[in-house]
């Protein structure tokens, strides 16, 4: 509508007609940019990121804004903005210093909050352009531009053209982040996907190795059983048969008693393994020498690598303790289970056992035992895997080698047990070096000279004959027995059933009473709590000691047979070095004890302080007295058993002869080598016997002499045991 | 002179002879013309504004009012242009004068200051609504608010009676304005309303939104901002905000407010925001501009 009082002039109608083809023009452009928007929207669909998005808006805006410089303004999670593409690249710094001074005076906050253009005039004579980025939902940017002349009001056309394209712009960002979102998303799933499906693959996979490796045990099992067991059924057939010389039955036996040994332990691995698997096992806590252990588990395993050529060497570091506090033989079983191993798969050379101290803390110390051997080796991927049940380096192992395949899984729970780790380093065709490490407590400084794995030999043992009262329902266990101790001299008296047992002893005084747990009638328990009640009812000060022999083999049922009243315990199947050294260890004491009801003051003072308080063989004094040389201990010892042997033999003879001067002479000197060696106990005994002897007294000497005999004798078990006894003895 | 006597009451009649009695300023067509010249600056457009004194002023306060909140004062009209923008700087130089056309209308059939007040809280409700909805232009929102029930007065002016009998039988009846309207006239006022302005060659976007004010959905452009009308003018007429032409609170038109999708909770807010600015807005409006 036109104003009727302006008049219509030719040149306001020119005007009019330029105003009206410009306005034309205009909206011709913007209808044509908006038209060709196809194009524009498949360059967004394409960006995947923001600078290729605002790339496509700015090429968009060129067709109707005669911009100077374009720039975008990338809204960032904590609420600031950041100019991430400028156009052109030059212009960044001048659009940064624009928009910074419009963010202090707050236009820039104003523009944020407008869905449409703000624009506002530069100190440089141009305009800045602020326009928004953003969906409904949220703010995603700004955009800004600066365009020509001090007063470019923009017309409504171009600015709703402006705010169309940066609307669609700000979806197309939406739009990139949340692909990129739900793409991360997706990607992060597939990777969950893969890594569960991983997992349970190799859950998968162990199972069924566990589930493999399980079936092979038992194959390998039932073989390892079958074998032996034929062993002693087609030996035993022949035999029964008849009509073989003793040579031939003597091989046969041998044959058999092979056969039974290698099923024993078979059976006893199983066993042992199946309560450590149930929970059911627990560890030992008593006081013993290392240096002991670690011989005598090696002692039992020489002969076995003589056979193969092997020579075993160990060493222990000086620094261990003498004496520690744990389960010893639990320790052994370790042990010889590597160094069996060792043996088993070597062919030559040596075998080393080397056993050092880790740490010594208060009262625990940690030793690290390995067992070092130059045999077939380990494969690498193998040697985590042989420590776990029924696995060995590979099945053919098991074909080649034999074993149960719980050797060290066995080891690898005991050495648990025991606070320690064990593994192995190893080298196919070079050899294998096995180390574990183990807690102990420290002992009291005191080597139990008895135990039931003294050193002794049975051939050593010195043992005065007994009578001894066997109860056991099977017969053939009554005939080992009887057959282990005969030949020892000692009388025994056999009862079938616990109610026997108890009628004999009744009637009949006995040293020992064997019992077995498992009888008809009367059972061991019964039997002995029968004994004890007997024993109270007579006024019998002294209880006879009654040792239970059961094929239950944990540390409870052990607390059962002392609950009951015995004295002491032994596993079946018997076997002879243990039941002759059980009795040693009992009447060691017992023999001593023997000699006191005749003895005077002088004797069970003596008897008093060597029980009490002194030690058989006192290693530091001696070290001490060496100045700290320990190598040179067995040379010292080794000269002390050449000179003292003659010696007591002169005191023998001289006793016999009741020559009262040289029982004082030969206990003299016996007294000066015993304490020169730090022999405690014998110079003790000695020095009683010489001032007895000094002052014409011989009436105890006989008694003293059957000490001080006794007292040798446990002093070269002691430092025999601590392996300080020269190879030349 | 009885109620027959009078020319027929016809849409188009009423249009014809209102929009000869109540024109707009001209500087609204000159405005109108210089936002949309491709060449013409933010000076020119300056210009044409201060050439009205008293709407300048008007223009100043609303500018620095609560209802922009803007950040720093707005002390020209050059730098309202550049900050508000022109084509906002227009719609709101029509919200500011068009107060002042409408005169002589009978108290007792039109308190102006209550009906007013309906429509300025109207204007800026559906703004505050459009706002939240980060839609563009907001500023046509308040003028389409504030317009929405400009054809109540425009029946009222050229018809007394009729208006008269209309408010009796609302009275007597308690039916809705609205129906009694379109019994009576066979229009309604916001028909009317959308008319006139037509014939004043304001904006479609402004046009719709004023005459589909009672049926939104009957829109054919901007069924949006009818929305937001629709839903600002219930919103005073249940708060008791001024009054407009219909007593009660009129229904609500359920496909509008699932087009608008602001959630219920928002509405606190958005009223909240709102209420404070009525006032103002008010005062700036209604005051300082007699002549």
């Amino acid at each position: 509508m036109i104003d009727p009082n302006i008049s219509k002039s030719p040149e306001f109608l020119e005007e009019r007609v330029r105003y009206l083809e410009e306005s034309n023009r205009r909206f011709m452009s913007i209808l044509e940019m908006l038209a060709s928007s196809s194009e524009f929207q498949s360059d967004l669909s394409r960006a995947r990121d923001g600078e290729a998005i605002f790339k496509a808006t700015a090429s968009q805006l060129r067709r109707i804004f005669s911009f100077h410089s374009m720039g975008f303004l990338d809204s960032r999670p904590d609420g600031s903005f950041e100019l991430v593409v400028t156009d052109p690249v030059e212009a960044q710094d001048t659009l940064q210093a624009l928009v910074e001074a419009r963010m202090m005076d707050g236009t820039f906050a104003w523009a944020l909050n407008r869905n449409q253009a703000v624009l506002v005039p530069t100190e440089t004579g141009e305009t800045l352009l602020l326009q928004v980025v953003a969906t409904q939902s949220r703010v995603r940017g700004m955009f800004t531009g600066t365009l020509p002349g001090s007063s470019a009001a923009l017309d409504a056309a171009s600015l709703n053209a402006l705010s169309i394209v940066m609307y669609t712009c700000a979806y197309a960002l939406e739009s990139a982040f949340l692909y990129g979102m739900l793409h991360d998303h997706t990607q992060h799933l597939e990777e969950r996907v893969q890594m569960r499906t991983r997992d349970l693959e190799e859950a998968r996979r162990e199972a069924e190795a566990a589930s493999l490796a399980k079936s092979d045990f038992l194959a390998n099992m039932s073989h390892e059983i079958r074998t032996p067991m034929n062993g002693v059924m087609g030996m035993t057939e022949l035999m029964l048969k008849g009509g073989l010389t003793p040579q031939k039955e003597k091989l046969y036996l041998g044959a058999i008693k092979d056969s039974a040994d290698s099923l024993m332990m078979i059976i006893n691995d199983i066993l042992d393994f199946s309560k450590i698997e149930a929970g059911k096992f627990t560890l030992e806590k008593t006081s013993f020498s290392l240096r002991d252990v670690v011989e005598r588990s090696l002692s039992v395993l020489q002969m076995r690598a003589e056979e193969k050529g092997l020579t075993i060497t160990c060493r222990v570091d000086s620094a261990v303790p003498l004496c520690l506090v744990g389960d010893q033989g639990r320790l052994r079983q370790v042990l010889t289970n590597l160094v069996g191993n060792a043996i088993k798969f070597c062919q030559q050379g040596q075998i080393s056992v080397e056993v050092g101290l880790v740490s010594l803390e208060r009262d625990d110390a940690v030793l690290h035992i390995r067992v070092t051997d130059a045999g077939i080796g380990i494969a690498e991927e193998a040697c985590q895997r042989i420590f776990n049940q029924f696995e060995q380096a590979d099945g053919s192992t098991t074909r080649k080698f034999g074993g149960t395949g719980l050797g060290l899984a066995i080891c690898r729970k005991l050495v648990a047990l025991m606070d320690g780790t064990i593994w192995v380093e190893s080298e196919l065709g070079v050899g294998s070096c096995f180390h574990f490490t183990a807690h102990f407590q420290l002992g009291n400084g005191e080597i139990p000279l008895t135990g039931k794995d003294t050193a002794l030999t049975p051939r050593q043992l010195w043992q005065a004959p007994l009578t001894i009262l066997l109860a056991d329902d099977v017969e053939i266990n009554r005939l080992l027995v009887q057959a282990i101790l005969e030949p020892y001299g000692h009388q025994i008296i056999c009862a079938e059933d616990g109610r026997k047992a108890l009628e004999a002893y009744e009637s009949k005084s006995f040293d020992i009473v064997l019992m077995d747990i498992q009888m008809p009638e009367m059972d061991g328990l019964q039997a002995t709590r029968a004994i004890r009640e007997y024993e109270r009812a007579k006024g019998r000060n002294r209880a006879v000691p009654v040792v239970a022999m059961t094929a239950f083999a944990g540390n409870e049922d052990r607390q059962v047979c002392l609950d009951a009243g015995m004295d002491d315990y032994l596993t079946k199947p018997i076997k002879a070095v243990e039941l002759i050294q059980l009795l040693h260890n009992i009447f060691r004491h017992q023999t001593i004890y023997d000699v006191t009801p005749t003895g005077s003051a002088p004797v069970a003072l003596a008897l008093n302080e060597c029980t009490e308080s002194t030690a058989v063989f006192d290693r530091n004094e001696l070290l001490e007295r060496l100045g700290g040389r320990s190598e040179m201990i067995p040379r010292f010892v080794n000269l002390f058993y050449k000179g003292v042997l003659p010696q007591m033999e002169g005191l023998g003879m001289a006793l016999s002869a009741k020559d009262v001067d040289e029982v004082r002479r030969y206990a003299h000197g016996i007294k000066g080598s015993a304490g020169n060696i730090a022999a405690l106990r014998m110079h003790q005994v000695a020095a009683m016997m010489e001032k007895t002897a000094g002052e014409g007294d011989l009436t105890e000497a006989q008694q003293l002499f059957a000490l001080l005999q006794i007292e040798c004798r446990a002093f070269f078990a002691v430092v025999g045991a601590l392996g300080l006894v020269s190879d030349a003895q | 002179m009885s109620l027959s006597d009078y020319p027929p009451t016809t849409l188009d009649r009423l249009v014809e002879e209102t929009s000869t009695v109540y024109s707009l300023p001209l500087f609204y067509e000159r405005l109108n013309e210089t936002i949309n010249h491709p060449r013409s600056s933010i000076d020119d457009i300056a210009k044409i504004i201060t050439e009205d004194q008293g709407l300048t002023a008007r223009l100043l306060r609303l500018a620095n009012s609560p209802m922009f909140g803007c950040y720093a004062k707005v002390d020209s009209i050059t730098k309202a242009a550049t900050i508000i923008g022109t084509q906002q700087l227009r719609d709101l130089a029509l919200a500011a004068s068009v107060m002042g056309v409408f005169k002589g209308i009978p108290e007792d059939l039109l308190n102006m200051t209550s009906f007013w007040r309906h429509c300025i809280a109207c204007g800026i409700i559906a703004r505050s609504l459009a706002v939240y909805r980060r839609e563009s232009n907001v500023e046509r929102l308040f003028v389409a608010g504030m317009l929405h029930d400009v054809g109540h007065i425009v029946l009222a002016a050229a018809r007394h009676e009729v208006s008269r009998e209309l408010l009796e039988a609302q009275r007597d009846s308690g039916r809705f304005y609205l129906e009694l309207e379109r019994e009576r006239l066979a229009f309604d006022h916001a028909e009317l309303g959308g008319a006139l302005l037509k014939k004043w060659k304001i904006p479609v976007s402004i046009v719709e939104p004023v005459a589909y004010h009672h049926n939104p959905g009957s829109a054919e452009q901007f069924r949006l901002e009818a929305a937001m009308v629709h839903l600002a003018d219930i919103i005073c007429q249940a708060m008791e905000l001024g009054q407009g032409a219909e007593c009660g609170v009129p229904p609500l038109d359920e496909p509008s407010w699932e087009r608008l999708g602001v959630p219920a909770h928002m509405m606190a807010t958005v009223l909240k925001q709102s209420e404070s600015q009525i006032a103002e807005t008010f005062a700036i409006l209604s005051g300082g501009d007699d002549d």
